[in-house]
């Protein structure tokens, strides 16, 4: 028979059986063998694994003290040497959940597998996707049992190494990671049949689920421009003419860096749009500067609206570009407007 | 406002034009000066504010 | 409208004395069905050769990918409106198709340059203009039907658009021919498909987005883009009925400035031909709503939508499926048309590629889809691969010797595809891990 697999188990205080909300402050305390929820994870090992330790920690001490949480579970795990860590379930609450994705991503850093379950919304799925494996939960903790049941299976599959399938298939939340797969019908028959449910009103499951879109916090709004220096940064391919970058048409990976230093417009005979996006015959027969109105800065700047123009600009082109280098773009644009003292930064998307 | 011409627009006269991306320029600094929580669109205003004090 | 399809399956071709269609095999006699094509004195070259499902041929520089198929019985030609034929409305009495066979004709890109565009598209990215007929690579829908590629080489000096013109003439001139091969044979089946509604059945519509090319070239008329009639410029959606689209009515490949996007064979061999199956059964199938995308500004696009959903509703559909054309910012033309559909009370499934998720980093879809509609992933425009090396490589122009060699996985990063499965032909999808 194989050596049953040592787990380590994750709760908060109030399903550690410490107390309530009045006792969220509460440090990490280890506990010997299974606590509460404990009972039905072992339960559910049965003879393949054994609850060793429990961790308790309060909610707002784990969410308000990190950087004091982590090593203390570090500590307890070192000491127990587990080969697998369950975490939960922690459902909605948002404090639990991230003191369970804490135990979780230390556990990993250890090396150690660790599963997880919450509700698919909670706040720490939503900032740690990548690096859980999360039972997905309801909001109702009635269901513990199944939950717990569904974690074991989860957890041992990742002790013994094997590979986990599709997200939908093995019972995860899903990473935010697609990948390519062939399914057994064509595209356009399960289009029909989900067509088919939708109409009926019977549930159907589509196929692109996760939409997570990068929340930028916007900066705060600029008091006074008319002290302020612009830096320009285009996605409309302006480049001077003749392209000496050999900037692509589309799916760029970098951005040209041009000087607009003391230029009073942008001359049809020395710039032009290096787009394939979309038809540049006004940009590149007429004006340029519909692309990148420096005519109109520069009037801006001569009435004092504006401080100055930053002499530098960065061009690339906005077709078709992968999120990844459009992000790097943006970086280099901003580190070296940061370090000259630019202010603001004024946008022409293509 | 067109993808082919975003700051301007090459069919109206050369004064007109200018006024247009003279508001499209300004309605952006008007931005960078305005507090926002999240993704927000500014219009340019049909007119200038001249233009709209002569028309009352 | 009722349309029966005929169907001559065609289980090998040979090159012959004569073209005639008998008993699954299409005999052809080449220079009898170039004739036409070799007369025009726009052609510098055309030839004609076959490749079959499990041969070791890669097919390169395809213009475009067409099912031959002509009006047995009924009103007008199949695949109306374009080259000047005629516009009389398609979609009624029989039309006989060859079944399991495709024509696939090559040609050189052509030089956008020539239009002033600089169409500096990154060199040296795969791109999905190739397709093999064995091997793993073998994964796209005409790696198992009969292919007949026609080369054409227009003369040199000629601008896109009229080059792209003698191409289509050519395509047209040959599809004809081998067609009428069969109409005075007997079928091996024949399709009714009786449009007719049935009480107690929900309305289904499809509505395909079309890029249209006049924006891109500055042509109403360019010929490089999918027409309806004929009919390329950006207009205000079409209404057709479902057999009017397997007569041709929409028909074309899009030139995207570097390589073409083969689309007639997937307008009359995939969705359309399967909502017609399944009328009837499950759903009423009320019409084909064709929209333009590349409109350039934001209350032209809200009001080709508008148009669209207010067509959907007009019919009585309850539901509808949706399919965009490219990705970029044709897709928020074709997001537009969801919402729109949506917001009338349509229930809308929309089947897409999705853009390449960057390991993670960047989400599936260019722009949100509304709450509760139902996706239909067609993968990222990835394939599995490599793709091993070919015996044959067949082309249009002058061909590098790397086509012989292994091919990389094509990957869908930056908007490139190796299928352009919007329409759901193909078992390729994305699952989340």
């Amino acid at each position: 028979m194989e050596k049953p697999v040592r787990v380590v188990h994750y709760l908060n205080q109030f399903f550690g059986g410490i107390g309530g909300e009045e006792r969220a402050q509460t440090p990490l305390e280890v506990r010997e063998g299974p606590v509460g929820p404990g009972r039905a994870l072992q339960q559910a090992l049965g003879t393949k694994g054994t609850v060793v330790a429990t961790l308790i920690c309060g909610d707002d001490y784990v969410a308000e003290r990190e950087e004091v949480a982590g090593p203390s579970m570090r500590d307890a795990l070192q000491r127990y040497r587990p080969d697998l860590v369950i975490a939960g379930p922690a459902f909605d609450s948002g404090r639990y959940g991230l003191g369970c994705a804490l135990a979780c991503r230390v556990a990993r850093s250890l090396g150690i597998p660790a599963v997880t379950g919450m509700y698919p919304e909670n706040a720490a799925v939503i900032t740690h996707r990548r690096e859980l494996l999360a039972v997905p939960t309801g909001l109702n903790t009635t269901d513990m049992r199944s939950i717990v049941e569904r974690m074991t299976v989860l957890g041992l599959k990742v002790v013994r190494g094997e590979p986990l399938g599709p997200a939908l298939e093995e019972g995860y939340i899903p990473h935010g990671v697609r990948k390519l797969v062939t399914k057994d019908r064509v595209g356009y028959e399960r289009a029909v049949e989900m067509l088919l449910a939708r109409v009926a009103g019977r549930p159907f499951v589509s196929e692109i689920l996760v939409q997570q879109y990068e929340r930028v916090t916007p900066a705060p709004p600029v008091a006074d421009l008319s002290r302020a220096t612009i830096g320009i940064v285009v996605s409309t391919g302006i480049v001077p003419r003749g392209n000496p970058d050999h900037l692509p048409g589309a799916r760029a990976l970098t951005a040209g860096r041009y000087s607009i230093d003391r230029l009073p417009r942008l001359d049809v005979g020395d710039w032009e749009s290096a787009h394939g996006g979309f038809n540049t015959k006004v940009l590149n027969t007429e004006n340029p500067d519909y692309a990148l109105p420096l005519a109109t800065l520069r009037a801006l700047e001569a009435e004092g609206a504006i401080g100055g123009i930053y002499p530098w600009i960065y061009s690339t082109v906005g077709n078709q570009t992968a999120v990844g280098p459009a992000r790097k773009i943006g970086q280099l644009a901003a580190a070296e407007f940061r370090d000259a003292g630019v202010a603001v930064a004024l946008q022409v998307s293509g | 406002m067109q993808v082919q011409h975003p700051c301007g627009d090459p069919k109206l006269p050369a004064e007109a034009d200018r006024d247009l991306s003279l508001r499209i320029v300004r309605t952006a600094l008007l931005a960078l000066q305005t507090a926002v929580t999240g993704p927000t669109l500014f219009e340019p205003p049909s007119t200038t504010a001249a233009e709209r004090v002569h028309a009352s | 409208m009722r349309l029966e399809l005929a169907a001559f399956p065609v289980r090998d071709v040979r090159f012959g004395a004569t073209t005639r269609w008998r008993d699954g095999v299409l005999e052809i006699d080449p220079d009898e069905v170039l004739e036409p094509v070799r007369r025009d004195p726009l052609v510098e070259r055309a030839e004609l050769a076959v490749a079959r499902p499990g041969e070791s041929i890669r097919i390169v520089t395809i213009q475009d990918i067409i099912e031959p198929r002509v009006k047995a019985t009924g009103r007008g030609a199949t695949y109306p409106g374009i080259v000047g034929r005629p516009v009389e409305t398609v979609g009624e009495g029989r039309t006989n198709r060859l079944s399991g066979f495709t024509l696939m004709t090559c040609t050189p890109p052509q030089d956008v340059k020539r239009y002033g565009l600089l169409s500096s598209f990154r060199p040296g990215t795969a791109y999905g203009d190739f397709l093999d007929m064995s091997g793993p690579g073998a994964i796209s829908p005409w790696a198992s039907t009969v292919n007949l590629c026609l080369l054409v080489e227009p003369v040199r000096h000629l601008d896109p658009d009229p080059a792209n013109r003698v191409v289509q003439q050519a395509t047209l001139a040959v599809q004809d021919q081998l067609a009428r091969a069969t109409l005075a044979e007997t079928p091996a089946e024949v399709e009714v498909l009786d449009l007719t509604p049935r009480p107690g059945l929900p309305g289904f519509v499809y509505i395909h987005s079309i890029v249209s090319p006049e924006p891109i070239y500055l042509n109403p008329d360019s010929t490089l883009s999918t027409a309806v009639y004929g009919i390329t410029r950006l207009t205000q959606p079409w209404l057709l009925h479902p057999t009017e689209v397997l007569d041709g009515a929409v028909c074309g490949s899009f030139f995207s400035g570097d390589f073409y996007r083969w689309f007639t064979w997937p307008l009359t061999n995939s969705i359309v031909l399967h909502m017609c199956r399944r009328h009837g059964i499950d759903f009423n199938f009320l019409g084909c709503i064709m929209v333009r995308t590349m409109w350039e500004e934001q209350r032209q696009k809200e009001l080709m939508a508008n148009r669209a959903a207010l067509m959907a509703t007009t019919l009585g559909a309850a539901g509808a499926i949706v399919t965009p054309t490219l990705r970029g910012q044709r897709m928020l033309d074709t997001m537009a048309v969801v919402r729109a559909c949506e917001e009338a009370g349509v229930k809308t499934v929309l089947i897409t590629e999705e853009e390449d998720d960057e390991d993670g980093s960047a989400p599936p879809l260019l722009v949100t889809a509304p709450d509760g509609v139902g996706l239909v992933s067609t993968g990222d425009g990835s394939a599995p691969g490599p793709f091993p090396p070919v015996q044959r490589v067949i082309g249009a122009g002058p061909i590098g010797d790397h086509w012989h060699a292994e091919q990389p996985a094509p990957h869908g990063r930056y908007g490139t595809s190796h299928l352009n499965d919007v329409w759901g032909f193909s078992r390729l999808s994305c699952v989340d891990y």
